[in-house]
């Protein structure tokens, strides 16, 4: 039983506050515990699933299909290669991508970024249709 | 762990027709050679580049080349096009 459950009940027993009062507050309480619970699960971060691949599928209505099969390890060894850029071609790079409308600072990744990416792209899922009925469908899995 | 075979499969209609299984564990140990050769000039280079304050770090290049090259194992490339029954097919194991 925590702190304010007891308080509660104190306050009850030393007749302070009705039958009624301790109920509403102990609901509040409740409510309140089970919000924190929830906030705190939303930050701590997600379990690895065993994601291994990227995979990449575009069907074509000309029938021009690709299918590509890319290793999430492929993609972290990428990413690492982003330290090794020297810093005068990382800011080209950089002015390069936001003239392109993109505001992505290379030189902030870090390998814990690397890692969380790779771990919320487990959720990723993208199902493209276009009008002439090119799919195109990216996701990861095993 | 790095690359041992490479299958390579391209197919243009019934005219062309290319099968290649690439045995890459033949070659790596010739890269190993090849590099230890070249390491008095990367150090000498490295050296330079350090001196010149370029922030180029040519070890680093090289590990990274090399733990890109390993990651590659798995990745599976496939094109085809049924209309024209041609096809590209690329798997590194």
């Amino acid at each position: 039983m925590n702190e304010e459950r007891q308080r509660i009940l104190k306050m009850l027993g030393d007749g302070k506050i009705t039958a009624a009062e301790a109920e509403d507050l102990l609901d509040a309480l409740g409510k309140n515990t089970g919000a924190q619970a929830a906030e705190a699960a939303a930050v701590e971060p997600k379990p690895l699933k065993n994601i291994k691949y990227m995979y990449v599928k575009v069907l074509s209505s000309q029938q021009d299909n690709v299918d590509v099969r890319v290793p999430l390890g492929l993609i972290r060894a990428g990413m690492r290669f982003t330290s090794l850029i020297p810093p005068m071609a990382l800011a080209t790079i950089n002015s390069s991508l936001k003239e392109k409308g993109m505001n992505f600072d290379l030189t902030s990744i870090k390998p814990e970024d690397i890692e969380e990416l790779i771990r919320n792209l487990a959720d990723m899922e993208i199902n493209v249709k276009s009008k002439n009925g090119d799919i195109v469908k990216v996701y990861c899995g095993e | 762990m790095i690359p041992s075979v490479m299958n390579l499969k391209i197919h243009s209609g019934e005219r062309f027709k290319l099968r290649l299984w690439l045995p890459l564990f033949i070659i790596w140990p010739f890269v190993l050679v090849v590099l230890l050769l070249l390491l008095p000039f990367l150090v000498l280079a490295e050296i330079v580049l350090r001196l010149a304050n370029a922030r180029i770090y040519l070890f680093a290049i090289i590990g990274a080349l090399f733990s890109l090259i390993s990651a590659m194992q798995g990745l599976t490339v496939r094109v085809n096009n049924e209309k024209h029954n041609s096809l590209v097919h690329v798997t590194i194991r």
